[in-house]
């Protein structure tokens, strides 16, 4: 690995810094009695019977109350407010993956 | 006074130095930099004001500002003149309705494609004429490559990491070009979407790598841009089920003789979605049509319970881009999406 010391100044490319706030959501201590979303690309249909086998899972091994499905409206275009909030009022915490 | 420059020092014992950190880092697309140093940075930022905010480019969300843009189209090989485009072609791909994080973390090939339209294409020699989607041309190759490396190095598009393409594709490297509009018989891409021809533009299109379309036997509009269609028609692509934009770019040769015959654009786009349609049984087992993935953003008269129905590549006439560009001969090419929308941004000068 090259070194990073000598007279010869470059300036780094990499970022300085990130969105207010982009940081991770506290993490759970326990899924027990919590409410768990997921939310797919919506490459398949109905939905993605992987998340639906975590899902269960989670349910069976871990105690959670209830598992949510979500999707975006379609996998090249981003999930709107309308598909977010809801998730956000509803759920404890939410899977969100491409699941293909 | 000018203000400071924000970015970490980093030292090194020389160039030779720099560009290996910089490879071992995994902060270059492979091949080797220009070693951005303070210098050289300072030329590039000119008379911007190198903290101005362009945006947090997904998905790691780096914070670009135009020092940091600037530090990219040092490391590309740009002139200091090039430096509007790579702002306007950054700020072209933070559109909402170009969804950047799809596009960069798809297991997709798709990349940012960038076309430039108006003076400034003249002014910086950005080619749009014989070799125009190939290498050779400064300004094509380190504009094109500057907008990678920013995906990379502040949006952490890092191939096989956050980047999931199952491919990529040699695009992905750089990939812009000028419209050729001293040889087209149409109004400029620009002046279509409602610019002024004394506008310069650029226009980002997440997209597969061009192909290619040969037609040296026909003068006939309908001939020409029949072959055209039936390429676009092959399935596999993404626009047949995701829609979006696609692309056709002519060549002035095949252009030329389709305006003789006094077709518009919009005749020839209206002509192309008429031709490039399959019935839907022929994609019933691709793309992401199937047993589980009956997937597709078609229009609602396109009847899912006939398979002899035709389902056009796009959703509109208006959703194939048309551009003119290439030197010589009679190749045009087809361009299939991501299936987003392409994003027209104007350039300022600074």
């Amino acid at each position: 690995m090259a070194q990073e010391h000598g007279s010869f100044i470059v300036l780094s490319p990499q970022p300085e810094f990130f969105p207010r706030g982009g940081v991770l959501a506290p993490r759970l201590d326990t899924l027990r009695g919590k409410t768990i979303a997921f939310l797919d690309n919506n490459k398949l249909q109905p939905h993605n019977r992987y998340f639906d086998l975590l899902g269960h899972l989670l349910q069976e091994r871990e105690g959670a109350k209830e598992i949510i499905h979500a999707q975006k409206p379609f996998f090249t275009r981003p999930a709107r407010d309308e598909v977010l909030k809801p998730l956000m009022i509803q759920a404890d915490a939410v899977v969100t993956g491409v699941g293909e | 006074m000018r203000k400071p420059l924000m970015s970490k020092e980093i030292p090194v014992d020389d160039p030779i130095a720099a560009i290996e950190l910089f490879m071992e880092s995994g902060w270059t697309d492979g091949l080797p930099i220009v070693p951005p140093t303070p210098e050289l940075v300072r030329r590039m930022v000119g008379d911007y004001d190198p903290q101005e905010f362009i945006g947090y480019i997904p998905p790691k969300y780096g914070g670009a500002t135009v020092e940091k843009l600037a530090v990219n189209a040092v490391m590309a090989g740009c002139k200091p003149a090039y430096l509007p485009v790579v702002i306007a072609g950054v700020k072209a791909m933070l559109t909402e309705i170009f969804n950047l994080h799809g596009v960069q973390s798809t297991t997709h090939m798709s990349t940012p494609a960038f076309v430039v339209n108006g003076p400034i294409a003249r002014t910086l020699n950005i080619n749009s004429k014989a070799g125009c989607l190939g290498s050779g041309f400064r300004p094509n190759a380190t504009i094109g490559r500057a907008l990678r490396l920013i995906l990379m190095n502040l949006g952490g598009g890092i191939p096989g990491e956050t980047d999931k393409a199952t491919f990529g594709h040699p695009g992905k490297y750089a990939y812009l070009w000028a419209e050729n509009e001293e040889e087209s018989p149409w109004e400029p891409f620009h002046v279509e979407r409602g610019f002024r021809p004394e506008d310069s533009t650029i226009t980002a299109y997440s997209c597969e790598p061009p192909h290619n379309i040969n037609n040296h036997a026909e003068r006939d509009p309908f001939q020409i841009l029949y072959g055209i269609a039936g390429a676009m028609k092959g399935t596999g692509h993404n626009n047949f089920y995701v829609m979006g934009d696609t692309m056709v770019v002519l060549c002035p040769e095949h252009a030329v003789s389709i305006a003789e015959s006094n077709w518009r654009k919009r005749d020839v786009k209206y002509y192309l979605w008429e031709k490039a349609r399959q019935p839907l049984r022929e994609l019933k087992y691709n793309g992401m049509y199937g047993a589980e993935y009956k997937k597709n953003y078609w229009p609602r008269w396109v009847d899912r319970a006939d398979e002899e129905t035709l389902a056009p590549i796009v959703r509109t006439p208006d959703d194939i881009l048309v551009f003119v560009a290439g030197g010589k001969g009679r190749h045009s090419v087809f361009i299939p999406g991501w299936g987003t929308r392409a994003v027209t941004q104007k350039i300022e000068i600074s």
